[in-house]
């Protein structure tokens, strides 16, 4: 069956005709526009409209543990904002999304942009998320303030001139090197001859931070011949429910340590099917994450005596609440409004909101009127905010421009008989100075600048807090 | 020196899989369907067993062993056998002799029906339910603590799978299954085929693959994603042992649990690849699969 | 223009020329009217080309491949990697070598894997796909493992669009696609309309007889496969710089199994179908993400509904609606 080709001739022609006039007024309508500032109208400085704040977490799925308390902390802070009136006299609006695996949360994100018209995004605890999303907040020009996804790749090497992107929550590398500290510390490393140290982590760009921290604390500070790995185990993040086989192999390998950066379920299914195995009698667990979600979650079977991290960030019940009211005040009303305790998420979520808010705020005052997003930029570089876990600062210069830092925490596990759940007790509050690479500091990105940045300046052998 | 450990864990993986394949393979061998919402079945059953145990017998007759052993598995049974009377039994049904495309890309869609269903019912957190196994307790291994409640798993599921191999081969029940399976033409022509029949071995088949799930709860925590986790290992094992075969899902089982335990033990990394592999060796080298010939 | 509906509804060259007019002329309108929704278009576009690419295997030989996922991945990944390392950024030679590469992978395993028809055709293209997916996944120092491989902006045609704003980048992208779209459609229907094609429905419709007939079956299988493959490879290279991100998500069996229900859903039998398909699924899964979270519910519901009432898809749909008309326009033929 031929086509004639008048016939073929005909559709071609037709097709190229419509299509180069559609395309014609395709670029017509959505051309390139100039960048303009528009000058302040008079009378209308401040618009009437609310204001469309997207928010995504992870609040479904494995991760739900982490993110819905992180979820509510942003939460929490827009019902006080409006309760005072809003943000300039402007009501916030929240349009929620959910965060789940890099293309699904990209493509929610941009939908929110595109369809939602957000005018600022909250989002994220995902590591694999935030680099996702980074860039897409840059191309669509969205002040985007990441509460967590907190892995140094993100400023050190997927954006490393943000504009539009911030991140709250202190930066992954800080985790590993706080939770090793932590180990020397409490279970007097220093003072063995030998340190086997077996790891499980999830495969993906949190898991792998943590362990490259980990150990270059532990070889820094121990001495590489006195460390000795004995077990690599990574599973794949949400991706493994019967964690029999791992557990049985690190009892084989006869770790001293466990070194672990296994988070919300996988972590209670870890933990609850290693109980059963009993290895907690015969290796101690240090993890950078283990209390990080909703408090009352670590049950009152967790052991005690093990590293109990809190993603380097916060914990409810420091700084103490009898000398600390900003804190104690937060958790009052925190446990008021969703009958639990705050996670680090909640704070660092909670934070972002009034820092931006702060930010706005400023920003007014400079210009007489309601700030474009990038007249926002300059009043949240180098900016300082006072927060329930102590003050947060945002980086001005790289490495790791507009990435918050506050100082970091950990503990040990032990099972509080008023509570009814196992809280990090002895909280070791360290200076972020310790632990991160500093502003200004230059070297090598890979794997990350505090990596690099540890093994160039540390001492050899010595606790450096 | 872990070694029993491993041997044990490969038993009681293989345990699972085998009820999950034996049911695979019962629906494909007989009914010529491929299911690829079987799995989901399983999953309902660790849902199933886990609210079961955590609100209904717990709370009333606590920690009670016998309890926890016998009620929550019987309960959760029944309800995956209603659910694929109501659900799956008529799609697969209705997609008897309409070709693989159809099969599969309906099952497809009741793969993903049951995800969401989970979600809805049970939320997206995962559901756990760990008392029969911490008072089941633990023996010593060769130095290591090892969990009763596996034992009692791999021991349950080979009395199951004796059971099974008596009804297939010592029955008349059994006689028709293999005939049905070996030639579905000749079956329905000499009237074994039934309407009725054919339902029987669908309910069986889930009820088999809901027992799994119901098994493997008390040791893990069950979660969305789990069916598909555990269909593509089934998949793999059902090709590697022989589609169809009762043999198969033994063999099929044993291999491909045995070759996890491997890859896990000395090269992580490749645990889902070894697999595949393994599976696209076998389909060339011997299509019938290493256990299977033809039939149940 | 009478004589172009005479001929068969949707397998018509004319049927091609409107699609492709329709999907340039609805992005600006949609630009207008929900801007949001626009991007779902180019989307669409590019999916089509994989389904077209999988029906030639599917709705012409007959051979159901749950496994095309494979092609995607590797037309992704290639744009991945080649940017990572290579540091490319010009689109058009690393869509030249994600079809190489996939048209390498189909001549590798096809002439194993296609002396096997029906279910264990599926499964070892499903199989082959979960190898591809777990070295993506576990290889993270190359692959970046679930983080993926960022995309950033591609040189199309040898110009640098990293200056200009999003939306422009966007637009011109839609109609590049749409452009190697157009001569991928056009190339099909040649293809479908050829000796080949001819051949390939023989062996379809009854391959025992086929051979018998003279045609080397395994050849022209391998021919199609390789095709096949090279449409979907080249679908997965031009999905890296629109999704930003290539990850092991768009090589999992769950891609495969949409590829196949998009063109079901268009309708097999007919060239367009899986096109048509193809844009209808893209903005239902979108519209049904944003609206619940238990969209997986409603596509289950939807994907079983198809099968179960309108099997022969949309386009079956269309058709018959047409038909009944067709004494107005003069003799139509029922499509092959």
């Amino acid at each position: 069956m031929l086509v004639s080709r008048r016939d073929f001739i005909k559709g071609l022609v037709g097709g190229l005709i419509v299509g180069a006039v559609a395309g014609a007024g395709a670029v017509y309508v959505a051309g390139p526009r100039r960048e303009e500032v528009k000058p302040p109208e008079v009378g209308a400085r401040i618009p009437t409209t609310p204001l469309k704040v997207g928010l995504q977490y992870m609040t479904k799925g494995g991760g739900a543990a982490w993110g819905d308390p992180t979820y509510k902390g942003a939460r929490l802070a827009i019902e006080e904002i409006n309760a005072a009136g809003g943000i300039l006299g402007r009501r916030l609006e929240f349009v929620e999304r959910d965060e789940a695996g890099a293309d699904a949360t990209k493509a929610e994100f941009e939908k929110l942009i595109t369809i939602d018209k957000i005018d600022v995004h909250f989002c994220c605890i995902s590591s694999g998320n935030t680099p996702a999303l980074a860039p897409i907040a840059e191309e669509y020009r969205v002040l985007t303030f990441f509460a967590d996804g907190c892995t140094d790749i993100l400023f050190e090497k997927v954006v490393p001139n943000p504009r539009f992107t911030f991140r709250i929550t202190n930066i992954q590398s800080a985790d590993g090197v706080t939770a090793a500290l932590g180990a020397i510390k409490f279970f007097n490393l220093m003072e063995k001859d030998k340190v086997r140290v077996a790891h499980i982590h999830p495969d993906y760009a949190y898991g792998r931070n943590a362990y490259q921290h980990i150990q270059v604390v532990f070889e820094k500070v121990l001495g590489k011949d006195r460390v000795e790995i004995v077990y690599e185990g990574w599973p794949k993040l949400f991706g493994v429910t019967d964690f029999g086989p791992f557990i049985t192999s690190i009892l084989a390998s006869g770790a001293d340590v466990l070194a672990t950066s296994l988070w919300a379920a996988d972590w209670i299914n870890f933990y609850k099917q290693a109980l059963g195995y009993g290895l907690f009698k015969k290796v101690k667990v240090v993890s950078t994450i283990s209390h990080g979600i909703a408090p009352h979650m670590v049950g009152s079977d967790y052991p005690d005596g093990q590293i109990a991290g809190v993603h380097a960030n916060y914990y409810f019940l420091y700084p103490e609440h009898e000398s600390y009211p900003l804190n104690r005040d937060f958790v009052r009303r925190y446990y008021e409004r969703w009958g639990e305790y705050p996670t680090n998420g909640s704070e660092g979520a909670y934070v972002s909101v009034y820092l931006y808010k702060s930010a706005v705020e400023r920003a007014y005052q400079a210009l007489g009127r309601w700030p474009e997003p990038e007249e926002v930029i300059p009043f949240l570089e180098g900016a300082s905010i006072l927060g329930p876990a102590g003050i947060l600062s945002i980086r001005a210069r790289p490495p790791n421009k507009h990435q918050g830092y506050k100082n970091a925490i950990t503990g040990i596990s032990r099972v509080d008989p008023k509570l009814g759940f196992s809280i990090v007790a002895d909280p070791l509050r360290i200076p972020i100075e310790r632990v991160t690479v500093p502003e200004g500091w230059e070297g090598p990105t890979e794997p990350t600048m505090t990596y690099n940045w540890i093994k160039a300046t540390w001492r050899e052998g010595v606790l450096p807090i | 020196m872990a070694l029993p450990i491993y041997v044990l864990d490969t038993l009681f993986y293989s345990s699972l899989l085998f009820l999950i394949i034996a049911g695979l393979n019962l629906i494909y061998g007989i009914l010529r369907v491929v299911n690829l919402a079987h799995a989901s079945l399983f999953t309902f059953g660790a849902y199933a067993t886990a609210w079961i145990t955590t609100s209904l017998i717990v709370p009333r007759l606590g920690e009670n062993l016998l309890a926890l052993m016998v009620l929550p598995l019987v309960l959760a049974v029944i309800l995956v056998i209603l659910v694929s009377l109501a659900l799956v039994t008529p799609l697969l049904r209705y997609s008897q002799g309409r070709g693989d495309a159809f099969q599969l890309i309906v099952t497809f869609g009741l793969l993903i029906i049951f995800e969401d269903l989970f979600k809805l019912i049970w939320g997206p957190h995962p559901v756990s339910a760990y008392n029969l196994f911490f008072q089941m307790g633990f023996i010593d291994i060769a130095g290591l603590r090892y969990p009763v409640y596996k034992f009692y798993v791999i021991l349950l599921t080979a009395i199951l799978a004796l059971a099974l191999w008596y009804v297939t081969y010592r029955t008349a029940f059994g006689l028709v299954l293999r005939a049905s399976s070996m030639d579905p033409h000749m079956a329905t022509a000499l009237g074994l085929n039934t309407s009725r029949f054919l339902v029987i071995v669908i309910v069986l088949a889930s009820a088999l693959a809901g027992l799994g799930g119901a098994l493997y709860i008390p040791v893990a925590s069950v979660q969305l994603g789990v069916s598909t986790e555990f269909l593509v290992i089934a998949f793999v094992g059902m090709v590697i042992g022989g589609l169809g075969s009762f043999i198969g899902a033994v063999v099929g089982s044993l291999i491909v649990s045995s070759l996890r335990t491997l890859t896990l033990i000395v090269f992580p990394e490749l645990e889902l690849v070894v697999l595949y592999l393994v599976a696209v060796i076998v389909l060339l080298w011997k299509p019938e699969g290493i256990g299977g010939g033809r039939g149940w | 223009m009478v004589e172009a509906f005479r001929r068969e509804l949707g397998n018509s060259l004319a049927a091609i020329a409107i699609l492709v007019a329709v999907l340039g002329v609805a992005y600006p309108i949609l630009r207008f009217i929900a801007p949001g929704y626009a991007i779902y278009l180019t989307y669409g576009v590019i999916w089509s080309i994989a389904a077209l690419g999988f029906n030639l295997l599917y709705g012409y030989t007959g051979l159901l491949s749950f496994g095309h996922a494979t092609f995607i991945g590797i037309g992704a990944y290639t744009v991945g990697l080649t940017m990572k390392y290579l540091g490319l950024r010009e689109l058009e030679p690393m869509l030249v070598t994600a079809m190489v590469a996939s048209a390498a992978l189909a001549l590798a395993v096809g002439p194993v894997v296609l002396r096997y028809g029906g279910i264990f055709f599926a499964i070892f293209m499903l199989a082959i796909g979960q190898i591809l997916w777990g070295f993506y996944l576990k290889f993270y120092h190359v692959t970046g493992g679930t983080d993926g491989i960022k995309i950033g902006r591609v040189e199309l045609l040898g110009f640098d669009l990293g200056r200009i704003d999003y939306l422009t980048y966007l637009t011109i992208y839609h109609y590049y696609v749409l452009a190697i779209a157009a001569i991928a459609y056009i190339v099909m229907w040649y293809i479908v309309n050829s000796p080949l094609g001819y051949s390939l429905k023989a062996i379809r419709d009854n391959e025992v007889r086929a051979r018998a007939l003279g045609i080397d079956t395994l050849q022209l299988k391998l021919i199609a496969f390789t095709i096949s493959a090279v449409y979907t490879g080249l679908a997965g290279a031009l999905l890296a710089p629109l999704t930003r991100l290539v990850s092991p998500e768009l090589a999992y069996w769950f891609v495969s199994g949409k590829i196949v229900f998009m063109t079901i859903l268009g309708g097999a039998s007919y060239l367009i179908g899986p096109i048509v398909g193809a844009i209808v699924y893209t903005y239902l899964e979108s519209i049904a993400m944003g609206y619940t979270i238990y969209w997986y519910l409603l596509l289950g519901i939807l994907i079983i509904a198809v099968m179960i009432l309108s099997p022969r898809g949309l386009m079956s749909l269309v058709d018959s609606l047409l038909m009944r008309t067709r004494l107005r326009w003069g003799v139509w033929q029922r499509p092959s």
